[in-house]
């Protein structure tokens, strides 16, 4: 290897002594995420009891009933998150571009932050917002009803198109995210290079930019994908009798009707698709970013693990790169035959310049609208004096007034204090997941980047296992596993305990470990490793030149990955549902149990605090970081 | 002559003690006194939504000097689910009728204390040691009602009379999450026992269901009320005082319940303790304070289903509108129509499966 290339110096600078940064975080994974999952398989192949729990029978037929009466909602489930995810990557794409290429640092992060802040009011309150937006005499509907444009209500609500815009909404950020990162790391030198190779907008944008930002593209979908395809909230919501999704079977058999083996089976169903969709896309990703990854993957090739895989993948892919090679060989003939003369040229590239910045300033805007009306209308509405939400009937204050004299939703019969205590519980939760999760996914992460050891990919595999596992499967793993450990203990050692705080924060610290490791890993990745060198040239030992050196560098990085975490797991719905005990109702379960139940305008007054209070949270980290980077 | 003094007599007693009875009665129940020694206790309890009066809660709150932790269900089936995983610290859960015989028969309620609870004597005796809890060892009446269909006049244009009815509507309905009742109906519009055990008239009724379903846009858990008042469905399969409650709101007469002519399941809620409750003895008070009449009234004026509460009526506590309509208080020929369901261990998961295909297959 040459020096030329920054880059290239591929020796890692922590030797072994690393390693055992790593060792917290796997040993919670291994007990609040694999146990469970050894247990939801083992369960998936047991028999029902007469009167319900399970009994260690051993048998495949809930596989034979998964396989008979669910598979058109798997189906189902499988096109309905391709939609989304289709739909979310033709809008974010442009968007996270958009916002990256903001000139200046503030205009790039209040552009970022208008997509983020939808996003931190609660998922079910925003999926809430379509229900009134879209039901039959929801207010599109009656507008598009008196202005004429259609003559009877447009079926949306109970339609899988319902289910889909429900969960683009929800999840375009998870898209935004990644790609924004990406894009932000990107080059645009690099575009400048291309121009003057002789690419137009249209051959530098794929053949640079894409294939350079197209980690971040992969990242994107896998979010968006895998929570999209084991959904249950949107669906329940919105679906109705169409738009029926495997989670809400799943859900049915755990909360409904209490048949758990074949929940189990439907769950390890649901993960054998997930895992199907993330090999196609990886062998895809692969093949079309051999170049820009080749650094990455002569790296990780010494190790006999990836060797063999790469060599089994290689024997699938070979005969498919014939036919794909020869296909664009023949694409290329024909673009030859078709050359253009050097005016028709330049005229073909500045349409493409001129259509590529219309829809760059097109897209922001039908996202941001997309993004805002919904809440817009529920601030509106929470002003409304009627209780009907799409008519207009003058301003009131009197539902802000019901929540201050302790009334929340007249029909529902929840109080107040009783709002607030969710909050409370919300917050114990929140701030012990992220605090735990945070510690424990960075030291995984300078592990994982910095030190080599035996079963490294092993772990690197178990890091993205929570990522890549919907979250309705990790909801039931854990009610299974705290089921079979509690009955344990109450025999053997007379113990009693219940599901409470503890069990829903190990289960919020598991899956967000993960989303702190990888977001820490990236920006480590991205460091350039020349400056510890240098300061261990300078003498620095190793503890010094963590603390004085790289944890600084990396603080952005911890930061976003602490900012995520508490986001996710103040956000999370479903895992918290199955842990939950009596007495730790979250404001999520609070709020489902608030929108299930009744049309009261209150629930517009509450979103309407909501929202307010996370923009002045966001706001004020803004003036913040504003002010210490002024300085 | 001695017989008219006797009659006289006894009138003059009825006249003049009357009064005084209910005197008696009113002091009572203004001031429903919380046993000692249970302030600062936590009460937990798990209730089916939108099934209790604003101000229950917060009064024994207030006169037991207690916390009290609410949450709700949305099915027999759910709160079953919940209570088999092993309570997770409830004290007090309101199964319906079938369920308290199949909570009973897994052990998974404790038997009650009579003595905690001297306000029994105030429930109807209509209600009291039914076939599925015989001697009330587990279980006091709650509210009752019915299953019925809840519709928007004006958009469905003619009155509904039966099942048949709301099969054949040419528009949005909505079903009830409720897997005995649905196949019930069924089963009876298939010439069945509402109750069937046999799996191949199971299969029958849920075909007959799967045939008849393609006007259903959502299977509801208990919000069927909500979903109707939105204007998103015409008809609703619901329970009654559900219906009654979003009549009572909006003050109009867009809306009506109707129990249909081929029959409908009738229930009873009831008021029990889980096994491994944490505060059993304050779970005795709530249920003492509940069955008062006072209490018990305001919570069937308030939720719009029946009450048990046989003093409350005789006091007039109840709402005379809701008294007299029979679609609350069905009259016996309505009432001949009625069934209860039946606890079938043995058929728990044809009944079951028999859902789940519904569910799944409905609108194809």
């Amino acid at each position: 290897m040459t020096t030329s290339t920054p880059t290239m110096n591929n020796k890692p600078l922590i030797r072994p002594k690393g390693s055992w940064l790593a060792i917290p975080a796997t040993l919670w994974l291994l007990v609040f995420f694999v146990a469970p999952l050894v247990i939801v398989v083992a369960v998936s192949f047991m028999e029902r009891g007469r009167r319900g729990g399970i009994v260690q029978e051993w048998t495949t037929e809930n596989y034979t009933y998964v396989d008979d009466t669910y598979k058109p909602i798997l189906e189902r489930s499988l096109y309905i998150a391709g939609y989304t995810t289709g739909i979310c990557l033709a809008l974010g794409y442009p968007l996270a571009f958009f916002i990256s290429t903001r000139k200046s640092v503030r205009m790039r992060q209040i552009s970022l932050f208008m997509v983020i802040l939808p996003f931190w009011t609660n998922f079910l309150i925003r999926t809430y917002a379509w229900r009134v937006l879209l039901g039959n005499e929801g207010l599109i509907n009656t507008v598009l009803l008196d202005i004429g444009v259609i003559g009877k209500p447009l079926e949306i609500i109970f339609t899988e198109r319902a289910v889909t815009i429900g969960m683009v909404y929800g999840f375009l950020p998870f898209m935004v995210l990644p790609i924004y990162a990406s894009v932000e790391r990107f080059d645009f030198r690099l575009v400048e290079a291309a121009h003057d190779l002789g690419a137009n907008d249209w051959s530098a944008f794929w053949r640079v930019v894409f294939p350079l930002t197209l980690p971040g593209v992969v990242a994107g979908c896998i979010l968006v994908f895998i929570p999209a395809v084991g959904a249950f909230v949107t669906p329940d919501l919105l679906g109705g009798r169409d738009g029926l999704m495997i989670g809400n079977l799943i859900q049915r058999n755990f909360r409904g009707t209490g048949h758990w083996p074949r929940g189990a089976a439907t769950s390890i169903a649901l993960m054998g698709i997930v895992a199907a969709g993330l090999l196609v896309y990886m062998l895809v990703v692969e093949r079309s970013s051999r170049t820009p990854r080749r650094v990455a993957a002569g790296m990780e090739a010494q190790n006999k693990w990836v060797a063999t895989f790469s060599q089994i993948r290689a024997s699938v892919m070979r005969p498919i790169e014939r036919v794909t090679d020869s296909i664009s060989q023949g694409i290329s003939t024909i673009q030859k035959s078709l050359q253009l003369s050097q005016i028709w040229r330049i005229r073909r590239d500045m349409a493409i310049r001129w259509i590529g910045k219309i829809g760059l300033w097109l897209n922001p805007i039908v996202c941001y609208a997309f993004l805002w009306l919904p809440i817009v209308i529920l601030v509106a509405f929470s002003f409304n004096d009627s209780r009907s939400t799409n008519r207009w009937g003058g301003v009131t204050t009197q539902w802000y007034g019901n929540i201050f004299n302790n009334i929340v939703g007249s029909e529902a019969r929840f109080s107040t204090a009783e709002m607030i205590e969710s909050l409370q519980s919300s917050m114990i939760v929140s701030l012990s997941a992220t605090a735990i999760s945070t510690i424990l996914g960075t030291m995984i992460a300078l592990s994982l980047v910095r030190s080599r050891f035996f079963g490294k990919p092993i772990l690197n595999g178990l890091l993205y296992l929570p990522v890549s596992i919907p979250e309705i499967t990790q909801g039931i793993s854990l009610l299974l596993f705290f089921n079979v450990i509690f009955d344990y203990l109450e025999r053997v050692w007379g113990l009693h305990l219940a599901f409470g705080y503890a069990t829903i924060i190990a289960g919020h610290v598991s899956f967000n470990i993960s989303f702190v490791a990888i977001v820490v890993q990236a920006r480590l990745a991205d460091m350039n490793p020349r400056y510890e060198e240098a300061a261990r040239d300078l003498g620095a030992n190793e503890w010094r030149t963590f603390w004085k050196v790289t944890f600084p560098l990396i603080l952005p990085g911890v930061l976003a990955g602490a900012l995520l975490a508490f986001t996710l797991s103040l956000d999370d719905f479903v895992v918290t549902f199955f842990t939950s005990g009596v007495g730790t109702t979250t404001l999520t379960v609070f709020v489902y149990g608030l929108l299930k139940l009744t049309v009261t305008p209150e629930i517009n007054a509450i979103s309407t605090i909501m929202i307010l209070a996370s923009t002045l949270l966001v706001g004020l980290s803004l003036l913040l970081q504003g002010r210490s980077t002024n300085r | 002559m001695r017989k008219s003094i006797i009659l006289f007599i006894a009138l003059a007693l009825l006249v003049g003690l009357v009064p005084q009875l209910t005197n008696a009665q009113d002091d009572e129940m203004e001031d429903w006194t919380c046993p000692e020694g249970l302030a600062g206790k936590t009460l937990s309890i798990y209730n089916w939504s939108t099934y209790i009066a604003e101000d229950t809660v917060p009064n024994f709150e207030e006169l037991c000097d207690v916390d009290v932790v609410y949450d709700v269900f949305e099915s027999n089936e759910a709160m079953l689910a919940r209570i088999r995983e092993g309570n997770p610290g409830y004290d007090i859960v309101v199964p319906t009728d079938y369920m308290i015989s199949i909570m009973i028969g897994e052990d998974l309620l404790e038997p009650l204390n009579h003595d905690l609870i001297p306000n029994l004597v105030n429930v109807s005796e209509q209600f009291l040691d039914s076939p599925f809890d015989s001697g009330n060892v587990y279980s006091v009446p709650y509210q009752w009602g019915t299953v019925g269909i809840g519709y928007n006049v004006n958009d469905v244009g003619a009155e509904v009379t039966s099942w048949e009815d709301l099969f054949e509507y040419d528009g949005p309905v909505a079903w009830l999450e409720d897997s005995r009742a649905m196949i019930s109906f069924g089963l009876i519009l298939q010439g069945f026992d509402p109750n069937s055990a046999d799996p191949d008239e199971i299969a029958e009724a849920r075909d007959y269901l799967i045939d008849n379903s393609s006007n259903v846009q959502v299977i509801a858990a208990d919000d069927g009320q909500a979903i109707l008042q939105r204007g998103d469905v015409d008809m609703t399969v619901e329970y009654s005082g559900d219906i009654f409650q979003i009549i009572d709101e909006c003050g109009c007469d867009d809306f009506a319940y109707v129990i249909p002519e081929e029959g409908s399941v009738v229930w009873v809620d009831n008021l029990a303790i889980p096994v491994d409750a944490p505060e059993p003895e304050l779970a005795h008070a709530f249920i003492d304070y509940v069955l008062d009449p006072q209490v018990g009234a305001d919570i069937s004026n308030y939720t719009a289903y029946a009450s048990p509460n046989q003093a409350a009526i005789d006091m007039s506590l109840i709402d005379e509108d809701f008294l007299s309509d029979p679609a609350i208080y069905p009259t016996d020929e309505v009432m001949d129509r009625l069934y209860f369901i039946a606890d079938n261990p043995d058929a728990e998961l044809d009944y079951l499966d028999a859902w789940d295909e519904i569910v799944i297959f409905s609108g194809n």
